[in-house]
């Protein structure tokens, strides 16, 4: 075991200020987990159906999303070092832990606020959770290697897995928040086993495997072409831009920072959508309350869609090419059309959960229409809004898709800032009606006047080119 | 092009990139202080100077990626952010990336399509039969080699027949039946050229001016001829540019 070698690859991947917040926060989770008691949070039964859809919610995300934590400069350097493999694979796994399981065991707190049992068995509940932990870093490890329908298969099956215990199910992991403590760790310790295994041996021959690796994992061609002779321009990013769907991943405090783009069709994504949108219309009608207040399911949804929609925003622009677009047409122009498609993207993913929402409206679930305002005038804002703010306050670009651009920091979490509103913006409209439509009326007035204004896009174009953006 | 040289000869503008007293820095570190030169319209010329003396911020400039803290730029008499002046540049920066995200041939298209270009399937066709990516015209740019790259960038900064030519070490990783293909894709054009490039030869091969800089100014400017005439007759050019960075540097 070498520390040196963890500390070196820990400080070259994560800031200082970032280790501090993480570290805050961990704590407080904890001194959470043990102080505040279940009668303070009101979820009631809800609490379960929350806690395992979270669980299958990152473990889909770490897979479907996973990578390695692996810089160019490693490549160049570290592997050219005479290093033991195994001290290697172990450091690795380390930082890897860091980058992206540790943000379930950032969960803990919140989980044992609800659990109730003997101290042996929270004690045993507190040891799982880190291992589910781990897990989620061994599948982000192996499916690096997957191919995309690999990954999806993967992801699926363990989402299904994950979720099998609300049918009552007790061999599952999640069965230790169902009540079956014992059972559900012996699957932990099992599954742990298994991929930990799997991920150890992939990480102690990754520097071997590496430019293997970009080959095994996606063919050298595009299976569908995109035509764009002919139109106008407009139309040619409109037509690239609803293509393309990216997702920021730096969605916890780990900081894994992914800067995932995929190409994948509108009518494509809207499949799973639609699908997310029916469940969600099942839970809202079940936990609809008797006294007319918005129901846990409906102010949790969108507070989820709240964080999620915005993720999908901050990295549009880092695999834009300032050479080519800024010195094609006017700054201001480029930026309103990408805009106008991603909005187009966005109503498109909204419209499934309005069309589930009109229906619980007129069943009259409570909450229903106040739904129907955030998701129709508050959320297709977001495109604009993190656009914006990440491209004045933390521009990336992405030159080479299969290496991290630079280590994880702060700063980059300060592209998530506009999350925060649109999940503050997620409550408030459900208070009541007029409150989300004040909301619905204060964003767009805020995405219209960013829009205007030539002088504003063009100061944008030389932020990011001092940033080193070409 | 003939609009342009009767133009000049008339004298409305002479000048189709001219740079004046451009100061730019990068937060406190200083780029540019002072540049000044400018391009007759339909000359070509070469931007020397050792690495770091602000060659490549002087395009950034030019393409109006970048604004000066002081000073000011122009292409053809304009500003370089207004639509005129982007339909007349085209730029290639150093280290050029095309999209990542796009094929060889939709990167060509989607350009071309913002950029309004005429006859858009004939003129990408040509392109990818010139640089000859053919066989890589459906691969996806993030699995192109390094060279092949360069080409598909060559082939975008060239797809709307620009008339002003901003380049920036235009020829690395080509191969040199390549090398030879650009130039006269380049030489084609009739454009006014700024080439940015350490490498002499290549300076001689595309250009007949040089204006050589160092820590952001001005050091010299003149024809290709008047530099090889500084030193003898038998003196690399190499040795004369060498001599000319280094008079330049501050003495102690
Ligand atoms: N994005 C940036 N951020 C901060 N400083 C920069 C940036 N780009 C350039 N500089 C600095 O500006 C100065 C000029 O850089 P520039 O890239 O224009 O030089 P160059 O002449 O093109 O050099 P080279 O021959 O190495 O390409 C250098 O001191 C450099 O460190
Ligand atoms: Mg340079």
């Amino acid at each position: 075991m070498q520390p040196r070698l963890i500390r070196l690859l820990i400080a070259s991947r994560f800031s200082r200020p970032l280790i501090g917040v993480m570290i805050f926060v961990l704590v407080y989770s904890v001194l959470m987990g043990f102080f505040v008691p279940p009668e303070a949070v009101q979820m009631g039964e809800f609490w379960t159906y929350y806690i395992i859809g979270i669980t299958a919610f990152f473990l889909i995300l770490m897979t479907m999303i996973g990578g390695i934590a692996i810089m160019k400069s490693d490549l160049d350097y570290l592997f050219t070092l005479p290093l033991s493999r195994r001290e290697l694979a172990v450091s690795f796994y380390i930082t890897q832990f860091l980058a992206t399981g540790i943000s379930y065991v950032l969960l803990f707190g919140y989980v044992f606020i609800f659990i109730q049992g003997t101290s042996a068995e929270k004690l045993m509940l507190a040891g799982d959770m880190v291992l589910i932990g781990l897990l989620q870093t061994a599948l982000s490890i192996v499916s690096f290697r997957l191919e995309t329908r690999q990954k999806a298969l993967l992801a699926g099956a363990m989402g299904v897995y994950a979720l099998l215990p609300l049918a009552g199910f007790s061999y599952s992991f999640t069965s230790i928040f169902t009540g079956h403590i014992l059972e559900g760790t012996i699957v932990i310790v099992i599954l742990n086993v298994i991929f930990n295994y799997l991920a150890l041996t992939q990480l102690s021959t990754i520097e071997l495997g590496f430019t293997k690796i970009t080959s095994i994992r996606s063919s050298a061609e595009y299976k569908t072409t995109e035509k764009f002779v002919g139109l106008s321009q407009r139309a040619a990013i409109v037509r690239r831009y609803l293509s393309e769907i990216s997702f920021t991943g730096r969605f916890n405090l780990g900081g894994s920072v992914s800067v995932r783009v995929s190409r994948i069709r509108l009518r494509t994504l809207l499949i799973p959508v639609a699908a997310i949108a029916v469940v969600y219309g099942y839970f809202a009608l079940i936990f609809n309350p008797a006294d007319g207040s918005p129901g846990v399911a409906v102010v949790l949804s969108m507070m989820y869609l709240g964080i999620f929609i915005p993720m999908f925003f901050p990295e549009v622009f880092s695999h834009e090419r300032a050479w080519l677009a800024f010195s094609s047409m006017t700054a201001k122009n480029y930026w309103t059309y990408i805009v106008y498609a991603k909005v187009i993207q966005t109503f498109a993913m909204m419209l499934p959960f309005i069309g589930v929402n009109i229906v619980l409206a007129i069943i009259g679930v409570s909450g229903a229409v106040n739904a129907i305002i955030y998701l129709g005038m508050v959320l297709p804002t977001s495109p604009l809004i993190s656009l914006y703010f990440s491209g004045k306050y933390s521009p990336a670009q992405v030159i080479d898709m299969e290496t991290l651009p630079a280590e994880f920091s702060l700063r980059q979490l300060a592209t998530l800032v506009p999350v925060i509103f649109f999940t503050a913006a997620a409550i408030v409209s459900m208070f009541s009606i007029i409150l989300a439509l004040v909301c619905g009326a204060f964003f767009i007035t805020i995405a219209l006047a960013i829009l205007m204004g030539n002088k504003r896009w063009n100061r944008i174009v030389y932020r990011l080119t001092e940033k080193g953006f070409v | 092009m003939v609009l342009v040289e009767e133009e000049t000869l008339s004298g409305t503008h002479t000048n189709c990139i001219s740079v004046n007293d451009v100061t730019k820095s990068y937060g406190k570190n200083p780029a540019l202080s002072g540049l000044s030169f400018s391009i007759p319209c339909g000359e070509k010329y070469s931007l020397i100077g050792p690495n770091g003396a602000g060659k490549s911020t002087t395009l950034k400039l030019l393409v109006g990626l970048l604004v000066p803290d002081r000073g000011s730029v122009s292409i053809d008499g304009i500003d370089p952010t207004t639509k005129r002046a982007k339909k007349l540049i085209g730029y290639l920066p150093e280290d050029a990336s095309p999209y990542n995200t796009l094929s060889v041939r939709e990167n060509l298209e989607y350009i071309g399509a913002i950029r309004e270009v005429q006859n858009l399937r004939e003129r990408v066709d040509q392109l990818i039969y010139e640089m000859g990516l053919s066989e890589y015209e459906k691969s996806k740019v993030s699995k192109l080699s390094r060279g092949n790259r360069q080409k598909l960038a060559v082939a975008l900064s060239v797809i709307h027949e620009p008339d002003i030519l901003l380049l920036d070490e235009p020829l690395n990783y080509l191969d040199i039946p390549t090398q030879e293909k650009t130039i006269s894709i380049f030489d084609r054009l009739n454009a006014t050229v700024l080439v940015s490039t350490h490498i002499m030869s290549i300076a001689e091969r595309l250009t007949h001016g040089a204006i050589v800089i160092s820590r952001g100014r001005t050091i010299w400017d003149g024809t290709m001829e008047q530099l090889k005439q500084l030193g003898d007759p038998t003196e690399a050019i190499e040795k004369i540019v060498m001599r000319l960075m280094t008079g330049a540097a501050p003495t102690h």
